[in-house]
């Protein structure tokens, strides 16, 4: 009975777990700053607003990327998944390790599940780069989006990595003799190298199919990974060989993350769907976040730039892919038998409930917008506001997750018999 | 009815399956398109259900796949 998602890729209830515990995590993280939103009026790097940051990068993003990562490959890049079963060692390392690190944040940057976490993640992330890159090797991507999404996997395993060795430094002299403390070039690789690559690369391909848009040229996302990597190089010779680059790997990464905005641009112009669907229309509105971002970089804000990136256009972007990718995952595995359609199964569209989506969407981006605004503003008013916006919009995202796949699982009527027309063409109109 | 084939190997995704929803477009109900992929087209399956086309999957032992789509009316 093929093609069941997981006839040759990862179980399908592997990347289904993994996303339904990164909209769980958002919803967590949500929750603790819903408990105490005034952790937004201290210190950037505070215990509790690190902790928060991590909760939303290694335990939303974290594993919302990895949970594709054991079902998009094999899409994009046109070959079987390898090792289909990593996932089931690398996905529990990851969700325990993340825990651990937001733990020893939580705990005031306690050394020993800093540590611990920090290994545990970094291994999973290390494993799931290998998967990829073997799943590569199967068949070198030669369009841009698959380069970019490989290349987008080994930037987020080096992010934890260098998290690792941050947590190491605050322990141990030695390594902090030898290191340093890399927190830019740890937090500008997760931003950019990790998570605008990773959004650039999948989203040219998902965008591309939800959209129907064909023919995007591939030059943008070339030059967006080339620019990329050039400024975390400039970035890495400054942490580490102090040279004085000034702002040019700022002016690098603006260049890369105007290309996207051009990019999905691009991509919407030509597309043959002229009504997206909610879940797609939160991805591009997601865009809007990164020249705001930007700005407010500019005007010396850096926490608030940095909380319109995360939260506003990666957390919309990947909130945006989270429900549209399960809905095809739980569908795919459930219904889509070699035979044909199962009898009685619903449709795509059935699974969603349509009430859910403009929550998510708006009350996620207006959580990001007052975030945003509260670390700039520095107001105490604004704080609770972004909490309650964020915890309804995880808590609605978090719902129609898994009313997606309760909706799946659902018992359809009996099967009706395949078809037993064999392949038989009489025309040829396609090469 | 008559039917159609394309065959869509080779082609990076999403042009595969923007080729067949655009091939079904132009078809009468009850015809019949053979598409040929490199792969189980995962993201078209759903798709073909939601506008009531009928397909049957064969995976090939080359790990490609033929999908015989009838165009529901």
């Amino acid at each position: 009975m093929l093609p069941r998602a997981g006839a040759k890729g990862a179980p399908p209830a592997l990347p289904i777990a993994a996303l339904l515990a990164g909209a769980a995590a958002l919803l967590a993280g949500a929750g603790w700053l819903a408990f105490a939103p005034r952790a937004l009026l201290g210190a950037v790097n505070a215990p509790s607003l690190v902790g928060l940051t991590h909760v939303f990068t290694l335990g939303f993003v974290g594993l919302v990327f990895a949970g594709t990562l054991q079902q998009l490959p094999a899409v994009m890049l046109v070959t079987d998944l390898a090792w289909p079963r990593l996932g089931l060692v690398a996905l529990p390392l990851l969700l325990a390790g993340a825990g651990s690190v937001v733990a020893g944040f939580a705990a005031g940057f306690a050394p020993l599940p800093l540590a611990l976490g920090g290994a545990v993640v970094s291994l999973a992330w290390l494993l799931l780069l290998a998967q990829l890159v073997a799943t590569a090797l199967r068949r070198w991507p030669k369009d841009a989006a698959g380069q970019a999404l490989v290349a987008s996997v080994a930037f987020l395993a080096l992010t934890v990595v260098l998290g690792f060795a941050l947590a190491g430094a605050r322990s141990a002299p030695g390594v902090a003799a030898a290191l340093g403390y890399p927190v830019r070039l740890h937090l500008t690789t997760g931003m950019f190298g990790a998570f605008l690559l990773g959004i650039a690369g999948a989203g040219q391909k998902l965008l591309g199919m939800f959209a129907l848009a064909k023919g995007t040229a591939q030059w943008r996302l070339r030059l967006l990974g080339l620019l990329v990597a050039l400024a975390l190089l400039a970035e890495a010779l400054a942490a580490f060989a102090r040279l004085p680059l000034g702002p040019r790997p700022q002016l690098l990464l603006a260049a890369a993350a105007a290309l996207q905005l051009l990019e999905v641009r691009a991509i919407l112009r030509v597309r043959l769907r002229r009504r997206l669907e909610p879940p797609i229309r939160r991805y591009v509105l997601a865009h809007a976040f990164l020249p705001a971002a930007g700005l407010l970089a500019l005007a010396g804000l850096p926490a608030a730039a940095a909380a319109a990136f995360l939260v506003g256009f990666v957390g919309l972007a990947v909130s945006g892919m989270l429900v549209k990718i399960l809905s095809f995952l739980t569908w795919t595995a459930r219904f889509a038998g070699g035979a044909g359609v199962s009898a009685g199964a619903p449709l795509l569209r059935d699974l969603f409930r349509g009430e859910l989506e403009p929550v998510t969407t708006w009350a996620l981006a207006g959580g990001a917008a007052s975030l945003s605004a509260t670390l700039a503003l520095r107001q105490p008013a604004l704080a609770p506001l972004a909490a309650g916006l964020l915890l309804l919009g995880s808590a609605s995202q978090l719902a129609q997750a898994v009313h997606v796949v309760v909706a799946a699982l659902r018992p359809v009527r009996s099967a009706a018999p395949p078809p037993a027309a064999a392949l038989a063409t009489t025309e040829e109109a396609g090469g | 009815m008559g039917s159609r084939f394309l065959d869509n190997r080779g082609l990076e995704p999403p042009d595969p399956m923007i080729r067949t929803l655009e091939a079904l477009e132009g078809m009468a109900p009850g015809e019949v398109l053979v598409i040929h992929n490199d792969r189980v087209p995962v993201y078209l399956l759903p798709q073909l259900a939601d506008a009531g086309a009928e397909y049957q999957v064969e995976e090939l032992p080359d790990g490609s796949a033929r999908v015989r789509i009838t165009k529901g009316a």
